[in-house]
């Protein structure tokens, strides 16, 4: 069976967090099974950016973030089921996005913390990845071993616009090295 | 009955014209301005021009009829006809931490009679210059604009951190000066500007400046080109004039209030040190070797990290809440020009979040004309 027998597929108590948030007297809430961001004129159930509970700390204070000491991306070993889960994702996310969603539920513990995974994912698919950040961060949630415990994946929105960036913090530290835009973002979601 | 020009009572120091039918140079066109020239004002020749971009106005074509603007950081080459850049090559000096805090020293003894004032932004670029005053012992007032947008957090704790290090320091709310608010009161100039973005909040600033009795104030402009850029065998040399200043402030906001703006890294002593340390550098769009040479006197928000925010969404936000003004400058500028430009429906139903960036720089491109044309003909008091 080769490696194939040593990842574990759990189906815990992952919970995605989703309070809708105001912002210049409209509410903006995130659909996490269908992936949308709404907006509404009904200024009901809200809370606003500086009482955010889609929030963290170290989201809401980014000098709090301690510097990740990344491993090298050549010794990051890739197994055949983690290129085709990768992937699986970015497709998914591009085509049928609630079944990505569904699968952010897994918890696959391969890679030893999410700034190996997120090499990983990078490895894979290669290239530029500007618009690949909801699946990079759904395979780094549901790789990483630490992600369980310590880990949060973020969804975030650039007010007033609609644009939304998906990223993971995980003890304190951004996944992903080369994301310099995720303090842009504020959070509309999470996953813990 | 035709609308008169009521010229303009701030100099524009900055800027000059070459008028090629008298072949001579000229202060101010106030008086061709009052005669009508501005009928003949090229729109689609501004159009082209700033799409070229600031820093390539050599190859810019005339928006007036014999009348060219020569800027800051240009001369005219008459037998050209066309604008030359101004440029300064730095020179080599044998430098060191120590040496470069000597030719600070040097710069800021410049001004010991003066009441100084420094922008608090929270970037790097003026952090740098109030941490060197403060570790120099200089006294100085930090005033600065402080943004509550979710993205400027970061730099909202610099701001109230190092706004500790001077006398008197006063953060100014941003929500109360949006950008592109209050567009009909821009001051009365010669020609269109893109400027006009930030003069409120930057009007703002300029008034505390003076409310606090500062005689200069320091500004970090030009950081971004002395600390980033690539310095290689190719490298000409900089403009400073029109890299490292802000003539708009300085002739319309400051100068009135008689406070003289001054960029700390325009200094060409300034220039030829941090140009000897950084010599054969790569582009540093993230100024890590900044961070790094200033280190010793940065608060380490600033040396051990990089964040930056993004002035994208204060941009399009209030570019969303002045649509109204907008659209009323813009009946204004066609029932003056009647060109069919300003008849566009592009701000109606507009999602200016959807605007393809072509489409937002010709907009802005729109709004500097009519906000122009309208400060030719208010009545000031």
């Amino acid at each position: 069976m080769g490696k194939s027998h040593q990842i574990t597929f759990l189906f815990l108590k992952a919970m995605y967090i989703c309070n809708p948030i105001l912002y210049k007297n409209q509410t903006y809430s995130f659909d996490t099974f269908k992936g949308f961001l709404y907006l509404e004129s009904q200024l009901v159930h809200k809370y606003n950016m500086n009482d955010n509970p889609n929030s963290s700390d170290c989201v809401n204070n980014p000098f709090l973030i301690t510097e990740r000491k990344s491993s090298n991306i050549s010794d990051i070993n890739i197994s055949i089921f983690c290129k085709f889960y990768a992937k699986l994702l970015v497709a998914l996310c591009a085509k049928c996005y609630p079944i990505a969603y569904l699968l952010s539920y897994l918890r696959m513990p391969i890679f030893p913390n999410a700034g190996d995974a997120n090499l990983a994912f990078r490895k894979i698919i290669g290239g530029k990845q500007n618009m690949l950040c909801l699946p990079r961060a759904i395979f780094i949630a549901t790789t990483s071993k630490k992600f369980k415990k310590h880990g949060t994946m973020f969804i975030g929105c650039f007010f007033p616009s609609k644009n939304l960036h998906a990223w993971v913090i995980e003890e304190n530290m951004q996944a992903d090295i080369f994301d310099k835009y995720w303090i842009l973002y504020t959070p509309v979601a999470k996953m813990i | 009955m035709e609308r008169r020009v009521i010229k303009g009572k701030c100099p524009q120091h900055t800027l000059y014209f070459y008028n090629q039918q008298l072949d001579c140079f000229v202060d101010n066109i106030w008086d061709l301005l009052e005669a009508g020239i501005w009928k003949e004002y090229n729109i689609d020749s501004r159009l082209y021009n700033n799409a070229l971009g600031e820093t390539k106005q050599y190859n810019w074509k005339p928006v007036l009829p014999n009348i060219y603007p020569i800027y800051p950081g240009f001369v005219w080459n008459k037998g050209k006809k066309s604008l030359e850049e101004l440029l300064y090559k730095p020179k080599f000096v044998d430098t060191d931490w120590n040496k470069f805090l000597d030719a600070a020293s040097i710069f800021f003894a410049q001004y010991e009679d003066k009441k100084i004032g420094v922008h608090l932004s929270g970037g790097l670029d003026s952090s740098i210059i109030i941490c060197l005053l403060h570790y120099l012992n200089i006294p100085f007032t930090p005033i600065g604009l402080v943004c509550n947008r979710f993205e400027f957090r970061t730099e909202r704790v610099i701001q109230n951190k190092l706004a500790e290090y001077g006398d008197n320091a006063h953060l100014i709310d941003m929500d109360e000066y949006p950008f592109y608010s209050n567009l009909a009161n821009t001051p009365k100039h010669q020609i269109p500007d893109s400027f006009i973005k930030m003069n409120d909040a930057d009007g703002a600033l300029a008034q505390a400046f003076a409310n606090k009795g500062c005689d200069v104030v320091f500004t970090g402009q030009g950081g971004d080109t002395l600390l980033a850029t690539e310095i290689n065998s190719d490298f000409v040399g900089y403009n400073i004039q029109n890299e490292f200043t802000f003539p708009w402030e300085q002739d319309l906001l400051y100068g009135p209030k008689g406070v003289e703006l001054v960029s700390f890294f325009s200094d060409p002593n300034i220039i030829n040190h941090i140009f000897s340390l950084r010599i054969n550098q790569k582009d540093d769009t993230l100024k890590l070797w900044a961070r790094q040479f200033f280190k010793p006197i940065l608060p380490k928000e600033l040396s051990d990290y990089t964040y930056c925010a993004d002035f994208f969404g204060l941009s399009m936000s209030g570019l969303n809440d002045a649509i109204p003004s907008i659209k009323e400058l813009f009946a204004e500028a066609y029932e003056l020009t009647h060109h069919p430009i300003f008849l566009e429906k592009e701000l109606d139903n507009c999602d200016v979040f959807s605007l393809q960036y072509k489409t937002y720089t010709q907009l802005c491109t729109k709004i500097s004309v009519a906000v122009w044309l309208h400060s030719l003909f208010r009545k000031d008091e």
